[in-house]
């Protein structure tokens, strides 16, 4: 209930929200230093600290950093008693760094889901980890015996601010001891339902159980439509027992064809695995096998009444994936046998990252590791609806993608030619973007060349790349150039003004011909005294300008390269506006004063 | 399968386990929807001798460690339950309750329950399921502060019980490994366990635990609060009893280390990358036994590097196993103390080849060849080196027959037939390997520096079917018995035995065309075999077996006590 609240009010807030004009003023000539920070010590090791939320430290932590572009195993260490932890002898490369203490989580990012946090040598990493939440309960049989080993799980449904899962759903699964009784711990904050009973999504046990064919109960005693919804906070308890109803459902069964046998007899049997998800939660409630040792059938049994999706997927050494088309399914009272379903390669993306050095602006400390410590991304997203044009309109449904695939983007990072290759995309429209090895780089261009299927001078970064079932595209070049310039500088108000929360600075481009370039606007969140920076940014004229954001969580604020309608906004009010700063190779703008007057303007109609 | 066999297979099975994370586990589940028949099984389960209500019964076919049952129900109220719309097949008929045991110890390990060799139509009755109430042992786990511990892995052994009473057989921990955890508050409960004495124990000890332990480690401590087998307080488990608050303190957490070094080329100190080392835990009294963890592949400089390792006696070599690479090494033995171990060189040799041909036998095994090109010929070569090595290749059997296999260690080469992609490749009897007209069957040994090339792999392939049944009269056998049948060919066993059902049936099928001997193996002495001086009755019957047709061969063992004996 609370949370449709919720989902209420966030709908109706930007209509009410009132546009307010900031005007800025320079107050102070520009202090335009091309700096020289000192010389970091070439370093090849990445610390951090682990604390609790509390600050307290934990012991029996251990942090993992695993590379983005070099294949080795990810390297572990464990965290002292002053919650201290470093990764030495580490290759110059771009590394996530994740920690695992049981019971522990990790909290939710504070930065969009796009933009994934990685680390360089020579950086320090802060993690700080909250106590997960607790589901516990019993689970009985109508003659309130216990029910022993029955599979339970929770499913996580809504964020800890109430907002459904877009991706798949985070699942976890137990059994019942013998007096029915299960425990879930470490449990990240949201909204959780439980069940007991039904076929276990992870199929390693050795052993079946008397309750997986049945069609799982949802706590207190129901069907996943009327499920209790448990809303769980970081260190707290729940109980949730389940009277077990013990229902038989139906069976899904089919074939699948297009196995492929690797040569390599470490890899073994080729094994197809097909997922069962549910269409309404984006949960995967099932999975089960096909391989030549079941004649590549496969079956699941215990199905309820409900709306599935119906995939297979196919892992190769390669670390190529093939995958079915999603089959949508509905199952009303009766089995659904025969479904044929057919493995085909997912589509990639092959392209190189080009630098281009700038000897005499000379703003780049660490030019020999730049390739390994740039970051290429390609993020999926759906296209603005555009007016069907008669011609071409009968392409394939972009929205029917697979919900079981969680991959809905990837990163990749070059090798020592600049060489990458983003695999296993599904169709559909994809973004690119970088994160660039450090501030003396911008990103000047993203091109696709020899797209036989395209028009030649397609705006990459403004329209992304159209990829088709299986397609290989090749040929995107991302170039990155040395000689960017930063701002760093505060947002003020007058006195006994208030600066608004969730003020964001935007920069545009300022010469007429650089209005589609999307690689030419910026922005930066500016913190709670208005301070804000912004790197990478291609020398140039600007517009600048800043606006207060409606949306409260920074991992959903629009991005204003990933958003026509906010650049063109940006555009409209800076060009209003009429403030600019221009950027010289390797400038660097500090205490830059951005003064502004709120003004309310009314809603466009 | 002949011993030599299954026990080939069991170590590909434990490495493949332990080296390849294969993003699924090898025995695929037979979804093939559950084979429609008109046989039944049908008997009655009792708890401590008493009819159970609502036990749920099923059959699984045993053929492909099928997990989906063919067949489930739960008993009425005087324990009866009937399975029914079964094939012809074999079955492990057995009862969904892990709190439960059974009372029978001529269970079928580890899969429990019964197995019954199912007719076409055919209704099998009284068979009976005897359980008892397990028993349980929970506690709580705690550090020297008095913090639980969460996720540590609890450690049951059963105490060696004096010569005569019967061993504790425990249902194995992977069935149901989250039990063996302790929880966010340290707690742990175990239960479904049989009736007997137990020592508990957390942490590490000499035989080592999971790799990758960056965590650290605890020295295995047992209940009674000591480091020391020996002195561990015993917990003493009646049927259906709750031994509770068997709490553990432990010590404080153990560091563990990394160990870092490269692999070189013998011959030019070239780095070697791609290759992935294999390491283990070795006992310096038992150099041979241990678990072997494969690491990451070596990188372009050849390094690679083992996180989390605790302080032990480990090995770690090289070999072409899972990378159908064409390098070995010999072992290299070190020790970890109190740090990292850093600069370790593990120098490779060019693997050697075996390779020959497949050479179906000559009398009615037509298309056999035809058959069998595409399938695996592998070897598995254990090293003479100190500590020995484990080395595996694998060749496809070409058209014509031949095969090569690469990448090989020198050493005892034990070589057979499969292809786990293929069911057919069960289906092939491999008669005998020949090197110049000598049997190598029981191995082929590899030298230093010499490839073999000149094997013949003899196979053949049938139709014909053996059935039979297994009778005991003048009593009842040992509840350990699991008798098993064998066969025999020109006085060379064929890799095809059977366990005979808990109604004395078996059948054997796939046999090539011949005269056989076959044996039924107890695992127990009948009486009447004890005595020298009285007749043998057969254990051993001959057969003469063709395509596509039946023999039948029928056992009767005599349990009668011996005149006069003990």
């Amino acid at each position: 209930m609370k949370s449709i609240g919720r989902n209420r009010v966030g709908r109706i807030l930007p209509t009410l929200v009132v546009v307010v004009l900031l005007s800025a003023t320079v107050t102070r000539a520009q202090k335009a230093a091309p700096e020289k920070a000192p010389a970091a010590p070439p370093t090849n090791t990445i610390t951090g600290r682990l604390v609790t939320q509390d600050g307290e430290t934990v012991g029996g932590a251990m942090v993992t950093a695993s590379s983005v572009g070099i294949v080795a195993q990810p390297r572990t260490t464990s965290v002292d008693s002053n919650g201290n932890f470093k990764f030495d002898s580490l290759e110059a490369g771009v590394y996530s760094v994740s920690a695992y203490l049981p019971g522990f989580v990790l909290p939710p990012p504070t930065v969009a889901p796009e933009t994934r946090r990685y680390y360089h040598t020579g950086d320090s990493v802060s993690l700080a980890l909250i106590k997960g939440g607790v589901i516990t309960g019993t689970v009985t049989n109508s003659t309130n015996g216990p029910v022993i080993a029955a599979s339970v799980r929770a499913f996580r449904i809504k964020d800890v601010n109430g907002q459904p899962e877009t991706g798949p759903v985070q699942l976890r699964e137990r059994p019942t001891d013998d007096r029915g009784v299960y425990r879930f711990y470490g449990l990240a904050p949201g909204t959780y339902i439980i069940s007991a009973g039904g076929q276990g999504r992870l199929y390693g046990g050795a052993y079946s159980g008397a309750y997986d064919n049945d069609v799982p109960t949802y706590a207190p005693s129901s069907t996943r439509d009327t499920a209790m919804q448990l809303v769980v906070q970081s260190g707290e308890e729940i109980t949730a027992d389940i009277q077990y109803r013990g229902e038989p459902g139906q069976v899904i069964s089919g074939t699948l064809a297009g196995l492929t046998q690797s040569t390599s007899m470490s890899m073994g049997i080729a094994t197809g695995t097909i997922t069962l998800t549910d269409i309404s939660s984006h949960a995967v409630l099932m999975s089960a096998p096909a391989s030549s040792v079941n004649n590549n059938s496969f079956a699941f049994y215990g199905v309820p009444d409900g709306e599935y999706e119906i995939l297979a997927q196919q892992y190769l050494p390669s670390r190529d994936m093939l995958a079915s088309e999603p089959r949508r399914l509905k199952v009303q009272g009766a089995n659904i046998t025969g479904i044929n379903l057919s493995l085909a390669p997912l589509a990639s993306i092959a392209g190189r990252v080009v630098l281009e050095g700038n000897p005499p602006a000379d703003c780049v400390k660490r030019r020999p590791t730049a390739l390994p410590e740039t970051v290429v991304s390609v993020r999926r997203f759906k296209p603005e609806t555009k007016p069907a044009t008669g011609k071409g309109a009968k392409n394939e449904p972009d929205d029917v993608v697979a919900l079981a695939i969680s991959n809905q983007g990837t990163d990749s990072v070059p090798d020592a030619r600049g060489d990458f290759v983003f695999r296993n995309l599904q169709r559909g429209s994809y973004r690119v973007d970088s994160q660039l090895p450090e501030a003396g780089w911008y990103l000047r261009s993203i091109t696709l060349e020899s797209a036989t299927t395209r028009v030649a001078g397609t705006n990459i970064p403004r329209d992304g790349i159209n990829l088709k079932s299986s397609e290989r595209a090749s040929g995107l070049t991302v170039t990155i150039t040395e000689g960017a310039a930063a701002l760093h500088g505060r947002a003020s108000v007058a006195e006994g003004q208030a600066l608004p929360s969730g003020l964001r600075v935007y920069l545009a481009p300022a010469e007429r011909e650089n209005r589609d370039e999307v690689l030419r606007f910026f922005e930066a969140r500016a913190d709670g005294e208005g301070r804000f920076a912004i790197a990478n940014i291609a020398p140039g004229r600007y517009w600048v300008i800043a606006i207060p954001d409606a949306e409260r969580d920074p991992a959903k604020a629009k991005s204003i390269r990933r958003d026509s309608d906010l650049r063109a906004k940006v555009l409209r009010e800076a060009e209003a506006l009429k403030k600019d700063i221009s950027f010289k190779p390797c400038e660097r703008t500090i205490d830059y004063d951005l003064r502004y007057l709120p003004a309310a303007i009314p809603p466009k109609p | 399968m002949t011993s030599l066999k299954r026990r080939l297979y069991s170590f590909l099975i434990l490495t493949t386990l332990v080296l390849v994370w294969l993003p699924k586990p090898a025995p695929a589940q037979s979804s093939d929807t559950r084979p429609k028949g008109t046989a039944s099984i049908s008997g009655k389960v009792t708890v401590g001798g008493k009819a159970a209500f609502g036990i749920t019964v099923a059959a699984f076919v045993s053929e492909n460690y099928s997990r989906t049952a063919s067949a489930q129900t739960t008993t009425d109220s005087e324990g009866r339950y009937r399975l029914f719309g079964l094939a012809a097949a074999t079955y492990q008929v057995t009862a969904l309750a892990p709190a439960l045991i059974t009372a029978e110890r001529n269970n079928n390990y580890p899969f429990g329950g019964k197995m019954i060799l199912l007719g076409a139509a055919e209704a099998v009755e009284d068979v009976d399921i005897k359980l008892v109430r397990g028993a349980v042992i929970t506690g709580r786990i705690t550090d020297e502060d008095g913090k639980a511990v969460v996720e540590e892995r609890v450690n049951l052994e059963t105490v060696i019980e004096p010569p005569g009473r019967p061993p504790i057989q425990m249902s194995p921990s992977y069935a149901n490994p989250q039990m063996y955890q302790t929880d966010d508050r340290g707690i742990y409960r175990i239960y479904g366990l049989p009736a007997g004495r137990y020592k508990v124990s957390v942490g590490t000890g000499n035989s080592g635990s999971f790799p990758n332990n960056t965590r650290g480690y605890f020295a295995q401590t047992f209940y009674g609060d000591t480091n020391d087998s020996m002195r561990a307080a015993i917990v003493e488990l009646s049927e259906g009893s709750e031994a509770t608050r068997i709490d553990i303190r432990v010590g404080h957490r153990g560091t563990t280390f990394s160990v870092i070094g490269r692999v070189v080329d013998s011959e030019n100190s070239q780095p070697v990358a791609g290759v992935r080392p294999t390491y283990g835990r070795i006992d310096k009294a038992n150099p041979g036994s241990g678990v072997f963890i494969g690491g990451s592949p070596t990188n372009p400089r050849g390094e690679f590097r083992f996180d989390g390792v605790e302080p032990g006696h480990y090995t770690i070599f090289v070999s072409s196993r899972f990378d159908d690479g064409n390098v070995y090494s010999e072992p290299i033995v070190f020790d970890v103390v109190d740090r990292d171990v850093t600069n370790l060189e593990i120098k490779t040799q060019r693997g050697l080849s075996l390779s020959g041909v497949v050479v179906a036998e000559s009398d009615s095994s037509k298309g056999t060849l035809s058959l069998v090109v595409g399938m695996r010929v592998i070897a598995n070569v254990s090293s003479t080196s100190n500590p020995p090595t484990h080395n595996q290749g694998s060749g496809i059997i070409a058209p014509d027959g031949s095969f090569r296999i690469g990448g090989l260690s020198p050493g005892k080469a034990y070589i057979y037939i499969y292809s786990p992609e293929n069911p057919n490749s069960r289906r092939f009897s491999q008669l005998r390997i020949e090197r110049d007209g000598v049997d190598q069957t029981q191995g082929v040994e590899i030298q230093a520096g010499q490839s073999i090339s000149n094997l013949r792999v003899f196979v053949s392939y049938g139709t014909g079917v053996i059935v039979g049944t297994v009778k005991f009269e003048n009593g009842s056998p040992p509840p350990n018995t699991r008798p098993y049948v064998g066969i025999r060919r020109d006085g060379r066993p064929l890799d095809m035995g059977i366990a005979v059902d808990a109604r004395g049936h078996f059948r054997l099928k796939d046999i090539p065309p011949g005269n056989y001997e076959v044996t039924l193996n107890l695992g127990f002495l009948p009486p009447s075999l004890q005595s020298g001086r009285r007749p043998q009755p057969p254990l051993k019957q001959f057969v003469t077996v063709a395509d596509d047709t039946e023999s039948e061969v029928n056992f009767t063992v005599d349990l009668k006590p011996k005149e006069g004996g003990p």
